[in-house]
């Protein structure tokens, strides 16, 4: 899965709180100006300047003054109005029809569990943010159209109480729809995955199977083979797939635990050298699960009996490095450049025939490893997604050659030696989550900085690897077949930790869209304690709008190489560009003309750039993603987004109030 | 205005409302079939110009409803949506979100389903440019897969489009048969009968059959059928078709020997194989009997041209018998104009069936110089005819016009097609020493990939004489090129295609094997004028040519003998050089 940031609160919170105060005083001050202009267009300057103020001294009172039970009063009120308009009733039965229906258009596709949360969670968010948007845009406006407003003002309830408790009462409701429809959401995703399937051929036996050729290990529909198959058979084609069954066998020695899973043993024996083969029947992965296989009986006729779908609920939480360093083939920090225009991934190459001894290799700096992060200590799983480049097809049929070496890191590498493990060889697997288990005690050497060799021996990659300060290790990943390259980037190599449970990390995927929910609410509240109901949808939607499309804009607004504005100049340039057909690179001929336009453009940027604060981007808020393809989704990420809830929630709170405390109604309270 | 007014107002607008609603439903009727297919009702004037311009699916039978669905929720926005969802396809694209792109693939192709350089676009995609992203070839297969039912798929929504059909074919055929990876993409199509099944259901179910007895299943059987799928479509159910002729009936036939060579490659050949020869000979016959529009807009068909020959000599002749001797005497005075020798008038005059290979450009040439000046003592006839046989011969002239322009066009198709090549492939790889040769060829290709290149002996002391026990590449191959030299002799056109080619290639092969056992160039290399000849036109590097070897210095004598079956002198020790060591 591609992870472009690794957020940590703090760092976020600290890097971000002077951007969120600029912005705020900025607010602030163009508020008091803008209400002070209005003030004077109705009442004068001096009036308005005594108006303004006026409210500006009674801000602290009313913030300070809030009661929490008359807010809370507020936000019943709202509960029960918004209850009493239906649109949850509705939009949730919406949601069910959209579940009972959806079935036909989810089954025959490659990961089906994908699908599925996808489509729960877009269905989800879809509505949940309508919703959001309505009941936040219709009540108030309404309220004050029809009077009923001044059943509420005319009591003593302060405009921070109705924002605020307006804002909390809308959130519950929403809230309480989210919940509705992640219940059912996940009820629906469980049952529509669940499935189970046969064995292909006229018995469910292992004499459906068929012998593998030892020469070709390959399987009857020229797919390869695990290296211990030594029967292959499939499974029926149920929901879109089948499975490859194949009869394994599994040799251990005498001493070692025999398998946990006993139920998918056929025989066992001892082999002449002393060790121990398990015949088992394992069910390959195949459109992200598998099944469990139970065989009774022995021999051909014994049977085989397919369980249900397991697998396709994983929340795996990776521990990722703490940098990534790539070089190139003479050593220079920065990868190779393969020609792609995606830069997410460094490729680092295998040397040259002319060249073999490449000094190319990603170097993955892993701090703060401790065995307490993992839930088996002695062995470990490293997971790589590796991206491979071939510059020439050569063998086909043999996967591209990489070697992992695990070094110490010295804090003063110039007069410490380090350890350095034997390199670990493995074939890669693109496209797909490569698992391989480590041990936690490796043959390694300690090597002095002058590269003389200390001593050798086996070393314990937490005590001796990782022990030192900061607990740091460098995983060193290098590509062993001439002429190829391997890509990566920094989330595409981890160990693999303590697994979170599903159920829970799919509550967090929810706590996302608890948090734009939020958000819609806040600004919808805020919007309409000044704007009518149609023009409360508009806004909001706008903002919505710009929400969603914040990277892109950010993007469009990003500089060139050359630091010199986006590319093909702001949007009148670009408009220029268009109808005069000209490319988006070629310098603009400077006179008068030009200076105009570009100068224009730049006030026009600014202005579109400050457009992206009004709402926070809404994929930061999104984890779908991590849903879908089974990692865990951090806390830091949760707390992320609830913090950007609460300061769009604090921020149009303020709003809601100044707006409201400015209009008549709100000034007879 | 009085206070019923508006009231009236109202029921105006209302009557107005109804009225027009009339023309509208009349107008924007849906055409309706029923359930057999037969009768049913045309629809209005939208309905039927839709049917006629093949803009979309104009019967509600044929209306998709997610599709449409899609359509409507886009609320008139469609033009956006597309937009956007391309823009999100090219991102996906460029970040490898591969489920995500096919995810976006499926819902821009329901909005924009009558597209049909979407769906070849997009599928040319995901088999070509997609699946070589990947480096396992399970997953290229896979990719090259999708991208093939991604297409089929487009035929529901396009039933009268003939260019995916063709896409398909080309898809199934070339993608598959054609890659680095062919060999384990047809292993794997071979085995995926999963796939076949969902393809047969597209094609035609009861007629569709891709599976030889011995062989198995063959992805150039199913491009031939996704072909015949088109061709019907165009023949049968007048769909238009957009491409030209030559290469459009071209195709069906094509996949048929296709099949045949890559069997060859793959397995040592045999009279199944030889069977698939004799059908690829009968479709390509088939191929050359169908008549062609050229782009000048007269029909040929590519094995009509020494039928439309000999319609030119006989109306000549007619000619000539109105006004004897004319032509006769007129033509020393053309071949002298021409500047032909006496060598060139030999060949001009020669029937065309016994020209080789290497003289045809030649003959072609001489007979187009001819025919340009035959055409002016054609009309120098005419000129002198007594008025009685003016008319006769005007219409002969104007036959003699038409059958030159057919002549000519039929000859540069023959020549793009490279019809005749393939008549005397086919015909050659039936014989029997077609099948020896390729057996022998197959045999050498395996000794070579083994690595035994020199022949194995051993020694038989009581004879003193070397007993071959294996036959290494160079000796197999070098019986191979005899071999295929007489086939050449007897088949003239066949050097002219990939045979050709493949040879050449195959020699260079030899070439390398020979240099590493340092055999010499032999003297009588079979292929040899076949390389001299390539050398002014083609590639040969690498090879020795007539002029390379003329100056080439003395061979060693103990490798010619070695050639010869011989063993080498046996020196005497003490004429060795001294060991290093020593």
């Amino acid at each position: 899965m591609v992870v472009e940031s690794f957020p940590n609160v703090l760092n976020w919170l600290f890097s971000g709180l002077f951007t969120f105060l600029a912005l705020v005083i900025s607010g602030g001050v163009l508020g008091i100006i803008f209400g002070f202009l209005v003030a004077s267009f109705r009442h004068g300057p001096i009036e308005g300047f005594y108006s303004v103020a006026g409210v500006l001294a009674s801000a602290p009172g009313d913030f300070l003054g809030t009661s929490y039970r008359r807010t809370w009063a507020i936000s019943r009120l709202a509960v029960k109005e918004a209850l009493r308009r239906r649109v949850i009733l509705v939009t949730f039965l919406i949601f069910a029809s959209m579940l009972l229906f959806s079935g036909w258009f989810l089954t025959n596709v490659e990961h089906p569990e994908r699908v599925y949360v996808n489509f729960v969670m877009f269905g989800t968010q879809l509505l949940v943010l309508l919703v959001g948007l309505l009941i936040s845009a219709f009540s108030l406006p309404e309220d004050i159209k029809n009077h009923t407003i001044f059943t509420v003002v005319t009591k003593p309830v302060r405009a921070t109480e109705i924002v605020i408790g307006r804002i909390l009462g809308f959130g519950i409701v929403v809230t309480g729809l989210l919940l509705l429809m992640g219940i059912v959401s996940y009820i629906f995703v469980w049952r529509g995955l669940s499935h189970t399937h046969q064995v292909a051929g006229d018995r469910q036996a292992i004499s459906s199977l068929s012998e593998i050729n030892p020469d070709q290990r390959l399987n009857s529909r020229g797919g390869r083979v695990s290296d211990n198959a030594v029967q292959w058979g499939e499974t029926t084609f149920d929901d879109g797939h089948r499975h490859d069954i194949e009869l394994i066998e599994d040799v251990r020695n005498p001493s070692s635990h025999p398998p946990l899973n006993s139920e998918n043993i056929l025989e066992s024996y001892t082999r002449a050298d002393g060790k121990v083969v398990y015949r088992r029947v394992m069910v390959q992965p195949s459109s992200g699960h598998t099944h469990s296989a139970n065989v009774s009986g022995s021999g051909e006729s014994a049977t085989i009996e397919l369980g249900n779908s397991a697998g396709y609920f994983r929340a795996r939480r990776p521990i990722y490095s703490a940098g990534l360093d790539c070089f190139d083939s003479s050593g220079t920090l920065g990868g190779t450049n393969i020609g792609k225009e995606w830069n997410y991934r460094s490729f680092i190459d295998g040397g040259t025939p002319a060249v073999p001894e490449t000094l190319s290799r990603a170097e993955f700096n892993f701090e703060n490893l401790t065995r307490k992060q993992f839930p088996d200590g002695e062995s470990l799983v490293i997971e790589m997604t590796p991206s491979i480049f071939r510059t020439f097809v050569g063998d086909i049929q043999k996967r591209v050659i990489a070697s992992l070496q695990f070094e110490s890191i010295p804090e003063d590498p110039e007069t410490e030696p380090k350890l350095q493990s034997e390199p670990m060889i493995l074939e890669t697997r693109e496209m797909t989550i490569q698992s391989i288990p480590i041990s936690d005690r490796m043959n390694a050497r300690r090597i002095a900085p002058d590269g003389t060799i200390l001593e050798s021996g086996i070393y314990g990659l937490f005590e001796d690897f990782a022990g030192g300060k900061g607990n740091r290790l460098k995983v060193i990943l290098r590509c062993e077949d001439l002429n190829q390259y391997i890509g990566v980037a920094r989330a595409d190599l981890y160990f693999r930790g303590q697994d979170d449970v599903f159920w829970w990390n799919f509550v967090k995927g929810y706590l996302g869209l608890w948090a734009q929910m939020m958000v819609v609410v806040s600004i919808g509240v805020a919007l309409s304690t000044f704007l009518s109901t149609p023009v409360t949808i508009l806004g909001s939607l706008v903002i919505f709008l710009i929400g969603f499309c914040t990277p892109f804009i950010r993007k469009m607004l990003a500089p060139t190489a050359e630091g010199t504005g986006p590319e093909g100049g702001g949007p009148i340039e670009s408009f220029l560009r268009i109808i005069r057909q000209e490319n988006m690179v070629s310098a603009l001929e400077t006179n008068w003309f030009n200076t105009v336009i570009v100068k224009t453009d730049e006030l026009i940027l600014v202005g579109l750039n400050s457009l992206t604060y009004l709402a926070p981007s809404f994929s930061d808020l999104d984890f779908s993603r991590y849903l879908t393809y089974g990692y865990s989704i951090s806390n830091d990420r949760i707390m992320v987004a609830i913090l950007i809830a609460l300061a769009f929630f604090a921020g149009s709170s303020l709003i809601g109030y100044f707006t409201l405390k400015t209009r008549e109604i709100a000034g007879n309270t | 205005m009085n206070r019923l007014s508006p009231f009236l107002r109202k029921v105006v607008y209302l009557v107005l409302v109804g009225a027009l609603l009339i023309p509208v439903s009349l107008i924007s009727r849906p055409a309706s079939t029923t359930g057999t297919g037969v009768g049913g009702d045309a629809g209005g004037v939208i309905s039927e110009m839709r049917m006629e311009y093949r803009l979309s699916q104009s019967q509600l039978s044929e209306i998709d409803p997610t599709s449409e669905t899609m359509k409507l929720a886009t609320m008139g926005l469609r033009g956006v949506a597309v937009n956007l969802l391309w823009l999100q396809a090219n991102e996906q694209k460029k970040k490898e979100e591969w489920d995500n792109f096919e995810a976006t693939l499926n819902a821009l192709i329901k909005i924009q389903p009558n597209f049909v350089r979407v769906w070849e676009f997009q599928a040319h995609n995901l088999s070509y440019n997609i699946s070589l992203e990947f480096d396992d070839f399970e997953y290229r297969y896979t990719w090259v897969r999708k991208g093939i039912e991604f297409l089929a798929s487009g035929i529901q929504y396009n039933l009268r489009e003939h260019k995916i059909l063709d896409g398909l074919g080309d898809f199934t055929g070339m993608k598959i048969g054609n890659s680095d990876e062919k060999f384990q993409y047809r292993r794997m199509f071979r085995a995926d009968t999963d796939f076949q099944s969902r393809m047969s259901q597209y094609i035609a179910p009861n007629l569709y059959d891709t599976r030889h007895p011995v062989y198995g299943h063959d992805h150039w059987r199913m491009a031939y059928w996704w072909y015949d799928k088109s061709q019907k479509l165009v023949q049968n159910e007048g769909v238009t078709k957009r491409t030209n002729d030559l290469v459009y009936y071209m195709k069906k036939p094509s996949q048929i020997r296709h099949q045949a060579i890559t069997l060859e490659t793959e397995f040592r050949t045999d009279d199944d194989i030889r069977d698939i020869w004799r059908e690829a000979e009968d479709k390509w016959d088939e191929y050359g009997d169908q008549r062609i529009v050229t782009s000048i807009g007269n029909e040929v068909t590519l094995s009509g041209l020494s039928r439309a020959f000999q319609d030119v000599v006989r109306l000549r002749e007619k000619l000539d018998q109105m006004l004897p001797d004319v032509r006769e005497n007129e033509m020393p005075s053309i071949y002298e104009n021409l500047g032909f020798s006496a060598e060139q008038i030999k060949m001009q005059r020669s029937p065309m069936e016994t020209i080789g290979e290497f003289e045809m450009p030649k003959y072609r040439a001489l007979n187009e110089m001819v025919n340009f000046e035959m055409r002016k003592i054609d009309q120098m006839i005419f000129e002198q005819l007594p008025p009685e046989h003016i008319a006769e011969a005007r219409g002969i002239l104007s036959e003699i016009d038409a059958l030159s322009n057919q002549l000519e066009m039929t000859e540069k198709y023959q020549g793009t097609a490279n019809f005749l090549y393939w008549v005397d492939r086919c015909k050659m790889e039936q014989t029997e020493e077609g099948m020896l040769a390729r057996q022998a060829w197959y045999d050498a290709s395996e000794m070579r990939r083994k690595s035994i290149f020199d022949d194995e002996y051993r020694f038989d002391y009581s004879t003193q004489k070397k007993v071959l026990t294996k036959t290494g590449a160079v000796t197999s191959l070098l019986d191979v090129f005899s071999r295929y030299h007489a086939l050449f002799d007897k088949y003239p056109m066949l050097p002219q295609g990939d045979l050709g080619e493949s040879m050449i290639d195959t020699a260079r092969e030899f070439r390398q094997m020979t240099t590493l056992l340092g055999i010499p160039w032999p003297e009588d290399f079979p292929m040899q004028d076949l390389i001299d000849n390539r050398a002014a036109t083609g590639d040969v590097e690498g090879l020795p040519t007539k002029v390379v070897k003329e100056n080439a210095t003395s061979e060693p004598q103990g490798e010619k003998k070695r050639m010869e079956g011989e063993m080498p002198d046996r020196k005497d020790p003490s004429e060795l050089p001294p060991n290093k060591k020593d």
